[in-house]
């Protein structure tokens, strides 16, 4: 190392407090330093100074002993929730407008074999009579009006607006295979279905003035019964957000809007990384129907 | 790194990751973000990061969050703002050495705070903290060696002289 100057001093007095430095280099410094009473005055002020302690009163709030869990996935489990919250909240929207006398055609959910075997009917994807619901597949986003607003989940132009990126990853978390179950029918029992009668009729979407919210679905749905799933989307959009709250991604979400590329990781994480997710969104899914009923 | 071994990681140095993002200059909501990030990321390569050099992963990715948080919020930080209003804090009585020594640590580089925890808390050689800061070893001295003078310039003008 070059011989100690004005320049380098620093490093030297390090070394030589720390001890590293030979006899002849500590010689030489000490030599230096008779000179230079400003270093010296430095060297004893660095010599001085307190060293850190641990701060044992910070902590990382997620690290809470006992319960420990990778904290990628508790993320990536609120936003899919999220998401799936909104995914079955759309037909379950429309299962609750329609009239108790009529029996119910369920179709298939596009939910993995295996959870549809556990859960059995309950969750799955409800479909009003054809004259209200067209039950046919698609991948269109409708606004309140019926109209398709983009036919891509991945080339979309979505309003900035927290729920639409988390109903757009809905859309994503979903696979892309036909759906598992055949359709079928089914009856509930008389009083279940009094239970969800609505009580207020469904109100007509103004045609000339098309909200800007905008609605994913899978099944696309006529305008009649659109504004009425749109306002029970906005419920579940402030249940996300309340849900979210005090959470990482909540925090996130204060403070800017993510992308869709960040909830799309989200999604795509859990999808890979955390089969159990899926379990987790089926629970939540259940726990919301149970508190709405 | 296993998923088990993940959550080794999480549940040993979370902890850690969060007070050496503190000490470096974070809020508490910031500084949560840049462990979670870290943590996230950690889980992204877990496969590819052993285990005994997790927490080094950890402190070195809170801190390049961290850091591009401080960037991103476009904050900058005027030192000598900062220390003209450290210097106007008179101590008084309920001012013990502890918070003394944080005040004096508040006016300093981020990256020099980031020193002093990763050698003094966490017992790091330069060269670890070099590895983890991205800093050559020599300049890791030089910083120390800044921080621990301007720390003790600051602790005397606070009031706590060579025996407090």
């Amino acid at each position: 190392m070059e011989s100690i100057n004005n320049n380098n001093y620093e490093l030297w007095l390090v070394r030589y407090a720390d001890g590293d430095l030979t006899a002849a280099e500590r010689a030489a410094v000490e030599q230096w330093l008779e000179g230079h009473p400003e270093a010296a005055e430095e060297l004893k002020l660095y010599g001085e100074a307190p060293r850190l302690e641990r701060d044992e009163s910070v902590h990382y709030a997620a690290a809470v002993p006992g319960r420990v869990q990778p904290l990628w996935p508790a993320v990536l489990r609120w936003s899919a929730a999220a998401a799936v919250v909104a995914l079955v909240a759309v037909p379950l929207g429309l299962w609750l407008t329609k009239p108790a006398e009529e029996p119910l055609q369920v179709a298939a959910t596009e939910m993995p074999g295996s959870l549809v075997k556990e859960y059995g009917p309950t969750v799955v994807d409800t479909v009003s009579p054809v004259h209200e619901v067209i039950a046919v597949r698609t991948r269109h986003a409708v606004s309140a009006s019926g109209s398709a607003v983009f036919s891509d989940a991945d080339n979309q132009s979505v309003d900035n607006d927290i729920t639409d990126e988390l109903f757009v990853d809905a859309a994503r978390c979903v696979p892309t295979e036909e759906p598992l179950l055949a359709a079928a029918e089914v009856s509930l029992p008389a009083a279940d279905t009094a239970r969800r009668v609505p009580t207020e009729e469904p109100v007509a979407v103004d045609m000339e003035e098309p909200s800007q919210q905008l609605v994913y679905v899978d099944n696309l749905f006529t305008v009649d019964s659109g504004n009425v799933v749109e306002q029970r989307l906005l419920a579940v959009n402030e249940t996300i957000k309340e849900r979210l709250q005090g959470t990482y991604l909540g925090r996130r979400l204060a403070r800017r809007m993510p992308t869709g590329d960040e909830l799309l990781d989200y999604t795509d994480n859990l999808r890979e990384r955390t089969p159990e997710g899926v379990r987790m969104m089926a629970d939540m899914v259940l726990a919301y129907n149970e508190s709405n009923k | 790194m296993t998923a088990k071994e993940y959550n080794t990681s999480v549940r040993l140095w979370a902890d850690d990751a969060m007070r050496f993002a503190v000490r470096c200059g974070g809020t508490k909501a910031d500084s949560e973000d840049a462990v979670q990030d870290a943590l996230a990321s950690l889980w992204q390569q877990h496969e590819s990061v052993a285990l005994e050099r997790g927490k080094g992963f950890l402190l070195s990715t809170t801190y390049r969050r961290l850091m591009s948080m401080f960037r991103h919020q476009a904050v900058q930080r005027d030192h000598a703002a900062e220390l003209a209003a450290q210097e106007s804090q008179a101590p008084d009585e309920g001012f013990d050495l502890r918070e003394a020594i944080e005040c004096a640590l508040s006016v300093l580089p981020e990256v020099q705070r980031a020193i002093l925890q990763l050698r003094d808390v966490e017992g790091y050689s330069y060269a670890e903290i070099g590895e983890t800061l991205s800093l050559n070893a020599d300049r890791v001295q030089v910083y120390l060696f800044r921080a621990r003078v301007a720390m003790r310039k600051q602790l005397i003008k606070l009031g706590y002289g060579i025996n407090q």
